[in-house]
């Protein structure tokens, strides 16, 4: 590998360089899909104008982002070569120049060899050949054509030239550039025990590279936190999708970790130099929490006052906090929780997963991992009628029912509540969370089923 | 040999830590494998296509390895090919996992010869006049879709344009690229052990579904319920003797950006080769400027698409259905087990060891209760109130009503799934429907659609209209040979109620409803009074 650079730059291109062995690569990885990598490689300046290549860059690499730093050197141009050398492309750029088409006779086999000026190149091939002009290939036969050189800005790979002039000598010079195709995103493993109410949670760190190149023995540094990218609107980061039923993040946390800070964003370097493949994913270890309290519970939510002819699943949500007091004791980078709970044999099975944001430490979250079998809520509207031209009342009823030989208690969360929308009269005491929406926490009893009604006094 | 023992010294310090005394292990083959099994999340009945599986798995295996005392990769071959990497969990290893990576660079011609881009290669040509191999040193300048340019001592030329065989022989390239995806974890352990390892991971490509039978007796007043589940595996990979498991029961999947090679397979071509009449014309280019972000919003693009829940699939109906269970229905089994609470979901398991083969589907009992109790219902729906629309004539439902109580013989908790109801007629097993039943817990009523009824009819009409008040009048008739229970649900809309009627009526989950016997050969007419006072 390492000739080769020198022959190429030998035969085929005079006045370039090849940057030489990486000292050393150090990756910062976004978690949306972009990275900024530094390159750091030896340069041997002439003192005169050079041009120096470095290939292995990125095969994704944003051009315009890159940039060379080293002492006593100035940047003349900065050029991106994508033009793939391919047969196609080698044929046209020989347009007007003379190439050598070898022919076989397929009688005898015996090659002749003759010289002709390419013409045309577009889509078939024109040849002038003496006083005669042809169509490569017209005939069918297999003809060989022979190029003398390959055109200058032609690469097999993607490669990032820079033209410079520097003071004689050798030395380190650092390219900068950002590069999507590298990503990363947190897993958690989260163990939930029935019996003592606690769980075991894990955190990894899952990076994956899908930029077409190598980073050999690459410093790496994650960063948490979402900075603001070319064509994204400013402001309003949304959380990723979480489905309607536990809301993750139900209270925000205000306590500070001792991790790495850079900006608002937190750092997660990893441990030691690793190679961070093409086409790889990587985990690495961020957390690991053994025998965190966290709760059980049930939660379903009505967007609108509405009668269903069949009961509908409560949602199965889990609790629990990240404060540094009875909690993970950790911020949380966004990724994905997947909850896993023991078999009567002992065996861990997976229950269902969500995805979650950026949490600070100190946090209360609440995580939906999917629909109960056996915990059911049928809402019907008993009841509408008007009181007068202005107000209507609601009677609704909402049957829990409860199939495990265990009570149970379910939030239920009757939403849609526009404008100023009274409770009447209710079977037990609500909350109003807000103007929108009111709360109940229902306890149904073991195989048993309970009735929560409610009179809703409203404009419409 | 002492500069020599110096050299060493000297690039093993200036290697990275990571590459030091670095061994490669391979994990034995999985002794003891358990795969539990997850429905699609848009599953609820009808046939499983083995090429297109929504549902997942979450496979245990547990391997014996030899962990050497220090760094080592440990690999784990054989993993499922459908396995999502960033789920997978190792246990038992002594000095903990340092790293998990998977790689999915895969060995094949096309990266052999992107890998030997740059390289110097022997191309082996023919002689076109003795038809011998020809050995001539080669450097492979460049290698894509577009075909492959190489260097002789000759000049540049592309691959197969001689017309004569013409291959790369290549001296090294395969390093770093594995035949199958591959799981690896890097440990470090603090001594020389064989370890008993445990991995788990989730892998997609697998989907289960139940199927049930009901066979109604000849008393027509119960039925004979028996279900089936039928599991798939649409992966390369055949879990032997797993002990497994069926989740079922709602649970969440996040959805997340896959992961693809992008990279395209080299072709090697010669160009053009088309004679005069096959040369397309070459697309010209359009005269716009193009920006050059372009790329990467697209990719901004993709990026929020990735978040939609896409969990919808298209059913192909035509797709052949599972094995029915009706042909194996002839010597009944015993009851099996009922599920097992896992958290808020059901575990089934199946009985004996079985072996979950790559793109197989494999079948087992899931209920098996005689003598259900039910009753036949014939129901319909009128409107309220409508407005010039004239006599109503709504279709007849037949509904098989029973309860998922122990009363009715059943009391266990039902996954949704596909229903074929039979019935014996000629002493043959005849169907009837085909309904669709959701997850049904304990204590739950049960309604099976049983097609509709021809021979009872139902008549809507207005009478008079005052105000906001309708009279309205329902003719039912019954032709056919028995007596049925008919229900006729008025479904009432913001304030409209019924005001006054001739028979009494119910109100069932706020909708009132009439319950209206009728013996064979005999109607009725209901008269009744709807308003929005």
């Amino acid at each position: 590998m390492r000739r080769l650079p020198l022959i190429a730059a030998a035969s085929l291109i005079a006045l370039a360089t090849a940057a030489a062995a990486d000292t050393g690569i150090d990756i910062t990885i976004y978690a949306d899909n972009q990275a900024l990598v530094q390159d750091t490689r030896q340069i041997t300046f002439d003192g005169k104008v050079q041009r120096v290549e470095f290939k292995n860059v990125s095969a994704q690499i944003r051009p315009e982002t890159a940039s060379l730093a080293a002492t006593d050197m100035r940047i003349i141009e900065q050029n991106f070569d994508y033009d793939l050398l391919s047969p196609a492309k080698i044929m046209e750029n020989a347009v007007g120049q003379t190439i050598t088409l070898v022919r076989t006779n397929p009688a005898t086999g015996a090659e002749t060899r003759e010289q002709a000026v390419v013409l045309a190149a577009n889509g078939g091939v024109v040849l002038q050949i003496g006083n005669r002009i042809e169509v490569l290939r017209d005939d069918g036969l297999p003809v060989r054509v022979i190029f003398d050189k390959v055109p200058p800005n032609m690469r097999a790979d993607p490669t990032l030239s820079i033209t410079l002039q520097g003071a004689p000598g050798t030395r380190e010079a650092s390219l900068r550039y950002l590069t999507p195709g590298l990503g990363w995103r947190a897993d958690y493993v989260a163990l939930y025990d029935d019996k003592t109410g606690t769980i075991d949670v894990q955190g990894w760190v899952t990076l994956t590279n899908n930029s077409g190149t190598t980073y050999e023995n690459a410093k790496t540094v994650l960063v948490a936190g979402n900075p603001r990218m070319l064509g994204q609107s400013s402001g309003n980061y949304r959380q990723p999708y979480r489905g309607e039923d536990g809301e993750g993040m139900v209270e925000a946390g205000t306590e500070s970790g001792t991790r790495e800070r850079l900006g608002d964003y937190y750092l997660y370097p990893l441990g030691e130099r690793t190679t961070v493949a093409n086409l790889q994913t990587k985990q690495v270890s961020f957390l690991d929490v053994h025998g965190a309290p966290a709760q059980h519970g049930y939660e379903i939510r009505f967007g609108w006052m509405q009668t269903s002819d069949s009961p509908i699943s409560a949602a199965t949500v889990y609790q629990f906090s990240n404060s540094a007091k009875g909690g993970l004791g950790d911020q949380l980078p966004a990724g994905i929780v997947r909850f896993y709970i023991r078999d009567s044999r002992g065996q861990a099975q997976f229950i269902g997963e969500n995805a979650i944001g950026h949490t600070p430490m100190g946090s209360k979250l609440s995580i939906s991992t999917g629909q109960a079998f056996d915990v059911k809520v049928q809402p019907v509207v008993e009841a509408r009628t008007r009181v007068n031209d202005r107000r209507w009342k609601t009677t609704m009823r909402y049957t829990l029912t409860n199939a495990l030989p265990k009570p149970v208690t379910v939030r239920v969360v009757q939403g849609g509540l526009w404008g100023d929308v009274r409770i009447s009269a209710e079977s037990q005491k609500s909350e109003r969370r807000d103007a929108d929406s009111v709360v109940w926490n229902v306890t149904v009893p073991a195989n048993g089923k309970t009735d929560l009604t409610a009179t809703f006094d409203s404009r419409y | 040999m002492r500069r020599l023992a110096a050299l060493i010294v000297a690039m093993s310090l200036a290697l990275p830590a990571q590459a030091q005394q670095r061994q490669d292990v391979a994990a034995s083959a999985p002794s003891d494998v358990s795969v539990t099994i997850y429905r699609a999340p848009s599953r609820n009945g009808g046939s499983i296509q083995l090429s297109n599986l929504g549902g997942f798995a979450v496979v245990m295996e547990t391997r014996t390895i030899r962990i050497p005392a220090g760094r080592s990769r440990l690999r784990f071959e054989g993993v499922v090919d459908g396995i999502l990497p960033e789920s997978a969990i190792v246990s038992g290893l002594p000095g903990g996992v340092l790293e998990k990576n998977r790689d999915a660079a895969l060995l094949n011609p096309s990266s052999l010869v992107r890998a030997a881009r740059g390289k110097v290669v022997t191309l082996k040509r023919t002689d076109p006049r003795t038809g011998k191999p020809v050995l001539v040193t080669a450097e492979i300048l460049s290698a894509s879709d577009q075909g492959v340019v190489f260097k002789t001592s000759a000049g540049i030329e592309d691959l197969r344009c001689s017309g004569l065989p013409e291959m790369f022989r290549y001296s090294s390239g395969a390093e770093g690229l594995s035949a199958r995806p591959t799981l690896s974890v890097l440990t470090n352990s603090p001594r020389a052990v064989t370890a008993t390892v445990t991995l788990t991971y989730i892998a997609e490509g697998f989907d289960w579904s139940a199927n049930y039978t009901a066979l109604i007796n000849p008393d027509g007043k119960t039925m004979d319920i028996g279900g089936w589940i039928t599991l798939a595996n649409g992966n390369t990979v055949s879990l032997a003797n797993a002990r497994t498991q069926i989740v079922a029961g709602g649970l969440n999947r996040a959805y997340v950006r896959k992961f693809y090679n992008n990279q395209p397979q080299v072709i090697a071509r010669c160009w053009p080769q088309q004679r005069t009449h096959q040369i397309p014309r070459k697309p010209e280019r359009p005269y716009q400027l193009v920006s050059p972000y372009q790329g990467y919003l697209d990719d901004g693009f993709a990026d929020a698409d990735s978040i939609v829940v896409t969990a919808q699939r298209g059913r192909n109906l035509e797709m052949a259905s599972p094995p029915s269970p009706v042909m194996m229905a002839s010597p009944p089994p015993p009851p099996p087990p009922p599920p097992e609470q896992l958290g808020d979901l059901k575990l089934y398991r199946v009985p004996q060891l079985t072996t979950v083969a790559a793109m197989q589907m494999k079948q087992t009992r899931l209920v098996e209760q005689r003598g259900v109790p039910f009753e036949r219902i014939h129901t319909s729906a009128i409107s309220a109130a409508n407005y010039g629309a004239g006599e109503e004539r709504p279709g007849v439902l037949v509904l098989l009503r029973t309860k998922n109580d122990k009363a009715s013989n059943l009391g266990l908790p039902l996954p949704s799934g596909a229903f074929v109801i039979l019935q014996e007629q000629f002493g043959l097993p005849m169907r009837i429907a085909e309904p669709i039943l959701r997850d049904t817990a304990e204590d739950e009523k049960i309604e099976l659609g049983a097609g509709m009824s021809p021979d009872v009819t139902v008549v809507r009409r207005t009478i008079r209209r005052e105000g906001n008040r309708h009279w309205i009048e329902v003719e039912i008739s019954n032709a056919s040979p028995q007596a049925i229970a008919f229900e006729l649900k008025v479904p009432t809309y913001g304030n409209w109620k019924i005001a006054e009627s001739s028979v009494p009526w119910i109100k069932r989950d706020g909708t009132p409803v009439f319950l209206v016997p009728l013996a064979s050969g005999a109607s009725t007419t209901l008269r009744f009074t709807t308003s929005d006072n």
